[in-house]
């Protein structure tokens, strides 16, 4: 293959037209305000649910598509393998608030291009979306716990090697004698860094990446 | 009505987070700067350490550590690769970024083999790599679409490749589907199955992408 020129800064670009799929408002509203706000982005479509989506789809144009695939109505999934298999040539770029690895396997073979943890600063958007729409492909690290050592506090680790040993907030709070909502709040720090949705998925991840015995 | 806000005693601002030390190894001092150029323009992250092979890269990097090497494994001096291998292999901490000339699927699945889970292409618009950068920093892998974690491409299925070749001739899926017996959704799935797999959006895309690779025979 022959040597590529460099690209340059890409300044000349088609305008891209985003659809957002989030069934929360609010950061729904923060998603399509931060990718508008993006020259060269315009976000046509807001839906809150699959079925809205794929019939707001219907009557408006779109190139990407940014979506939360994880809905309390469990229309995300369906909607998205329905684009993907009738819309080659949209680019499917999930942004979640998980991130195991069965759930990204699950994207990436329906067709998705991208899967960018929530956690991710929304003007890393715009350039993993372009990216993808030329044909790179973006995941988290296979374990969930993005890759990089896991650096957690002192107090993060005490809580949650206390809640993997099953001690509930109120009997870890008691132990290391802070208040619950305390515990609730290195809990929380802890399942961020490790890319986890609750404790039992927390210990899973601390014990297979080594955190924890 | 006026309010004053103290700090209490022992609070300290919150932290800035320190900026993402980036070294850069390439052969082409050309290359080298439009990268240095756009990762010091970004607020996150700095420059800490350039070089032009992987010797030049390793006497420099205990002086500089940094957090993100991106480098070109395929240097005239050889040892591009090396780097990447020794970087995988005893600094884990360190983010690897492959920034290549070489973007076939033979040479990215060599460079993930040395351990590299970031590989971009130098077609990439200078624009977009403080962004893919940090994230390659929190952990996200970046490789081009339709191969795996370990380099291999999905093969196509015989039903695919005989649609896809009849596609190229500029066939429609209507006369694909009398040609094949088969209905024209059955012709659609088989291409947009085609599509995933290429890492491709249309028909002229796939047609490109299949001979480049010596798919279609």
């Amino acid at each position: 293959m022959s040597p590529q020129p460099h690209g340059g800064r890409g300044h000349a670009q088609q305008v891209v037209r985003v659809a957002v799929l989030d069934e929360y408002p609010f950061s729904r509203a923060a998603l399509a305000a931060g990718l508008d706000a993006v020259a060269g982005f315009v976000v046509c479509i807001q839906a809150s649910t699959g079925a809205e989506l794929l019939a707001h789809m219907e009557s408006c144009s779109c190139a990407v598509v940014v979506a939360e695939p994880w809905l309390r109505t469990n229309d995300g999934i369906d909607a998205l393998a329905h684009v993907a298999d009738h819309r080659p040539d949209i680019t499917i770029v999930a942004f979640s608030r998980v991130w195991d690895r069965e759930r990204v396997e699950q994207l990436m073979a329906l067709g998705a291009r991208a899967y960018v943890p929530k956690t991710s600063d929304i003007a890393d958007l715009p350039g993993i979306i372009r990216r993808a729409m030329d044909g790179l492909v973006t995941v988290p690290h296979e374990d969930g716990s993005r890759g990089r050592p896991v650096d957690l506090t002192p107090r993060e680790f005490e809580v949650l090697r206390l809640a993997a040993d099953g001690q509930d907030n109120a009997e870890i709070a008691g132990a290391l004698g802070v208040a619950e909502r305390t515990v609730k709040f290195h809990l929380h720090n802890a399942y961020l860094k490790l890319g986890a949705r609750n404790r039992t998925e927390a210990a899973a991840i601390a014990r297979r990446t080594g955190i924890l015995s | 009505m006026t309010s004053t806000i103290t700090p209490t005693a022992g609070a300290t601002a919150p932290d800035t987070p320190e900026r993402l030390r980036v070294a850069i190894v390439d052969e082409y001092p050309a290359q080298m700067e439009g990268v240095a150029q756009v990762i010091a323009e970004s607020s996150s992250m700095e420059v800490v350490m350039t070089a032009t092979s992987g010797q030049d890269a390793l006497a420099q990097l205990d002086d500089a550590h940094p957090d993100v090497v991106i480098l070109e494994p395929w240097m005239r001096s050889g040892d591009g690769l090396a780097l990447a291998a020794m970087l995988a292999r005893e600094h884990p901490e360190i983010t690897t970024i492959a920034l290549s000339r070489m973007w076939d699927d033979a040479h990215v699945a060599e460079t993930m083999s040395a351990g590299i889970s970031t590989h971009l292409p130098k077609t990439t618009p200078l624009g977009d790599l403080p962004a893919l950068v940090r994230q390659s920093a929190l952990g996200a892998e970046m490789r081009p679409a339709g191969t795996g974690r370990t380099g291999g491409r999905e093969a196509l299925t015989a039903r695919e490749r005989e649609v896809l070749r009849l596609a190229a001739r500029g066939m429609s899926n209507a006369e694909i589907g009398h040609e094949l017996f088969v209905s024209e959704q059955t012709v659609k799935f088989h291409l947009a199955n085609t599509y995933r797999k290429l890492g491709v959006h249309n028909r002229t895309q796939a047609s490109h992408e299949a001979a480049r690779a010596g798919m279609l025979g």
